[in-house]
């Protein structure tokens, strides 16, 4: 049922057999229709991977390369609490009017990216 | 270091490829563009051509299919699905003739997921690299017969579940 030279089919799609090798594999694709079916396979596959929406490559970013800043969960967390706990007193500081020199516009930003979340 | 040049050179060169076998190794899980980056800053880090100028493309590929393989491990099968088809769900003006082949295309990242991880490296690198068999293998650190038996085993598996669905 199954022929028994279909890797052999697979190879030859390739170009990875020798020249006799290849004769000969050619000439058994062309009386089998097992293999000339596979052959069409191949040939599907190939082509849809191939497609240029399918797949295209990215153009490379520009001087992208260098690393993005990524700061696990826990230790952002870790972060956070820290920051609001340097926070909170001056906040309740300027609220009695104990302190005016914090400046909200300049609160430092953390980002928080967590690998394989999304 | 690499020499900046040299450096600069293969970024641009082979920047995109070495995403695109990313993107087709996790089928959908990770980030892609991320491990690129992380493939170049080795590369970056790496002494100046340990390996000669030729040599350098079947090293990316190499390093980026072992990170796609750590960056697998982390990943469920069940995980596996989710983010496959929020990646499918990329908007694409699709003319009508083009339906048909977004379904194609679809069906076939949701097989390419499901081949084991070698199939999957030897067939992107000879689809999408046009790699021969010696230079998959050398890029793999496998044997030539393994390349030819994978690449036949993927091709495979691709038929069984693409005509499972007919
Ligand atoms: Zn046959």
């Amino acid at each position: 049922m199954t022929c028994p030279r279909l890797e052999e089919t697979s190879a030859l799609f390739d170009g990875a057999l020798g020249d006799d090798a290849a004769a000969a594999a050619r000439a058994h694709v062309d009386g089998c229709a097992e293999c000339r079916a596979f052959d069409a396979h191949m040939r599907r596959v190939r082509d849809a991977l191939r497609e240029p929406v399918a797949f295209a490559a990215a153009p490379a970013p520009r001087a992208l390369w260098r690393r993005r800043i990524a700061i696990p969960l826990p230790v952002a967390l870790l972060l956070f609490a820290l920051l609001v706990a340097l926070l909170l007193p001056r906040r309740a500081a300027r609220e009695t009017g104990a302190f005016d020199g914090f400046d909200a516009g300049r609160a430092p930003v953390v980002v928080v990216r967590s690998r394989g979340a999304r | 270091m690499t020499d900046e040049r040299t450096f600069t050179l293969a970024y641009a060169h082979h920047y995109p490829q070495v995403e695109r076998f990313l993107r087709g190794m996790l089928a959908g899980r990770g980030d892609a563009p991320d491990l690129a980056q992380e493939v170049f800053l080795r590369l970056h880090a790496r002494g100046p051509a340990a390996a000669g100028e030729a040599q350098v493309r079947f090293w990316l590929f190499r390093v980026a299919r072992n990170l796609a393989l750590n960056e697998l491990r982390r990943w469920t099968l069940r995980d596996a699905m989710r983010p496959l088809l929020a990646l499918l769900a990329a908007p694409q003006p699709t003319p009508h003739d083009a339906l048909v082949r977004d379904e194609d295309r679809r069906r076939l990242l949701a097989h390419l997921a499901k081949l084991s991880a070698d199939q999957r490296a030897a067939l992107l690198l000879r689809e999408w690299e046009e790699m021969s068999y010696d230079e998959i293998a050398a890029t793999l650190e496998v044997s030539v017969a393994k390349v030819k038996s994978d690449l036949f085993r993927a091709r495979q598996a691709l038929r069984a579940a693409w005509e499972n669905e007919r």
